[in-house]
């Protein structure tokens, strides 16, 4: 009788003892072999979705996001129209710069493809993880509703949010990483002059753009506190032409071979800050053109045609296209349901 | 204790911990308070030894599943299987220990284990990361920003654990917690 009250039942100890050292083997696993863990992961996704859904609308209802310093929705609906056009004005001078260029150097016509179709899908944030390090965001669309790795989402039209990366597409809910995830590492921006509150109109600008061919390029990266910094690099000029002089209000656009084309020249974001290092080299500041949190994303989706081919080097596109997305999911300007109402 | 009760409480916790982290964020800066650590905390300090083990791992499962972490300079995601599972039981052991000397109906309790338990549970994590990142190059990680970023979260915890006390104290019925049982972990130390 002593005998077996003084035992012990070791059975629950050495189940634990083997389970931790099979999560140890797993959590050591090379990323390359750890593809599999995100078939497990979307069906985690599918199981917290429907908790989080009504959670996160209900917190949207108690802290609305900011809104939007224009109320009049006529001025507002002007602003959008001239933001999506500047988006494309500047996409279609960089293809006739790149155009110009090639002709130049090969001395003969090249077919530039330039057709950038995509759709636009209105996603709703259902969630964001952030562990301190990391920071991601819960989209309530997924591949029913037609995304697809690589889709890029936009804010307020034009403003680059982050993209979907690969794996990061369930069948219902998506994965994006912004861009002040410090995992995105650096990204290629140009700033042209006459654009933003502190550029001044080139020689050759137009009224309210900027002119191409004079331009400055800098490679900003994440700081992990919401935006982004990093040195200026070369600036593009024309003979005659003065150097171009960062200052706070310029717009920063993307120009990142990196990047999806139909993600080039969208709006990164507004220079807040300019130093000089004491090497003489200038390091910009750069604020995002959104802010967390956010309700909900347009994604631009490529089309089918698009979505193998590799990441544009030009980053151009046709100003039809981009204004008439070609056969849009759901019109971005009418976000009645998230995530294209199909859940 | 009773499984569907944690069952319930854990879902709805890791409902709240993407949901309700972006508005109590600070800034722009990615820290926000944990909350199934809270919960994790909260039956470690109530529910006997293996119980208790087992139930965090499973909840530190789950935060691992639905966590996904960028890979190739945020080009693709993974999700990393056991370093919040492995924390989560490290920390639950932490309150498994210390609670024999803690007043454990006192509110303050519970957020001081807390934030033990969740402090023990990320330094498993950035570790495992650490180690991880010494052979493969695929994760952008740096122990010291990530470590300092996940202690400011803990130490942010401290406020849910008050309200996320509050509440599941109340619900206390629900777990069917028995006092014998604690006593009895306890005693056996």
């Amino acid at each position: 009788m002593a005998m077996r009250s003084g035992s012990v039942n070791t059975a629950p100890r050495r189940w634990l003892m083997l389970t931790c050292i099979v999560l140890v083997v797993l959590a050591l696993l090379p990323a390359r072999w750890s593809g599999w863990t995100v078939w497990f992961g979307g069906v985690a996704d599918f199981v917290i979705a429907p908790v989080q859904w009504p959670m996160a609308k209900v917190v949207s209802w108690l802290s609305p996001a900011r809104a939007p310093t224009t109320r009049d929705p006529v001025t507002a609906t002007l602003e959008r129209e001239l933001a999506l056009t500047k988006d494309a004005y500047y996409r279609v001078a960089r293809e006739r710069d790149e155009f110009e260029r090639q002709v130049t150097a090969l001395q003969r016509g090249l077919a530039i493809t330039g057709s950038l179709p995509f759709k636009q899908l209105v996603a709703g944030v259902i969630g964001t993880h952030t562990d301190g390090s990391v920071l991601l965001l819960r989209l309530r669309a997924g591949a029913r509703d037609g995304v697809v790795d690589g889709a890029v989402a936009v804010s307020d039209s034009v403003s680059l949010v982050g993209r979907v990366p690969r794996g990061g597409v369930g069948d219902r809910v998506s994965r994006l990483i912004p861009i002040t995830d410090r995992s995105v590492g650096a990204i290629n921006v140009l700033v042209f002059p006459g654009e933003g509150a502190g550029g001044t109109s080139g020689a050759s600008g137009t009224s309210g753009f900027g002119t191409t061919s004079l331009s400055v390029a800098a490679q900003v990266s994440p700081t992990g506190r919401g935006d982004l910094s990093g040195p200026v690099e070369a600036g593009r000029y024309k003979p005659g032409e003065e150097p171009l002089r960062l200052a706070p209000g310029m717009v920063a656009r993307l120009d990142d071979p990196r990047w999806p084309r139909w993600a080039q020249m969208l709006l990164v974001g507004t220079i807040v800050r300019v130093e000089t290092q004491p090497n003489g080299r200038d390091v910009v500041w750069i604020k995002p053109g959104f802010e967390l949190p956010l309700t909900d994303v347009v994604l631009r989706i490529p089309d089918e045609s698009d979505r193998d081919g590799p990441p544009s080097e030009d980053g151009v596109g046709s100003l039809q296209d981009a204004r008439q997305p070609a056969k849009p999911a759901k019109p971005a300007t009418t976000p009645a349901t998230p995530g294209g109402g199909r859940r | 204790m009773s499984y569907l009760a944690v069952a319930i409480a854990g879902y709805l916790c890791l409902g709240l911990e993407e949901a309700l982290r972006p508005p109590l964020m600070l800034g722009q800066t990615g820290i926000a308070p944990y909350f199934v650590l809270v919960l994790v905390a909260y039956i470690a300090t109530n529910a006997s030894t293996y119980p208790v083990l087992w139930t965090s791992l499973l909840l530190g499962l789950a935060v691992d599943l639905t966590a996904m972490r960028p890979i190739d300079g945020g080009t693709a995601v993974i999700n990393i299987i056991g370093p919040n599972a492995l924390g989560y039981v490290a920390g639950a052991y932490l309150v498994l220990t210390l609670r024999g000397v803690m007043i454990r109906r006192n509110p303050a309790t519970l957020a001081f284990l807390t934030v033990c338990c969740s402090l023990l549970a990320q330094l498993v994590v950035v570790t495992l990361y650490l180690f991880r990142s010494l052979f493969d190059s695929a994760i952008t990680f740096n122990a010291f920003d990530d470590l300092a970023a996940r202690a400011a979260c803990c130490l942010y915890t401290v406020a849910s654990a008050f309200v996320l006390g509050y509440l599941l104290e109340r619900c206390r019925p629900w777990f069917g917690f028995s006092d014998q049982s604690v006593r009895r972990v306890t005693g056996r130390r």
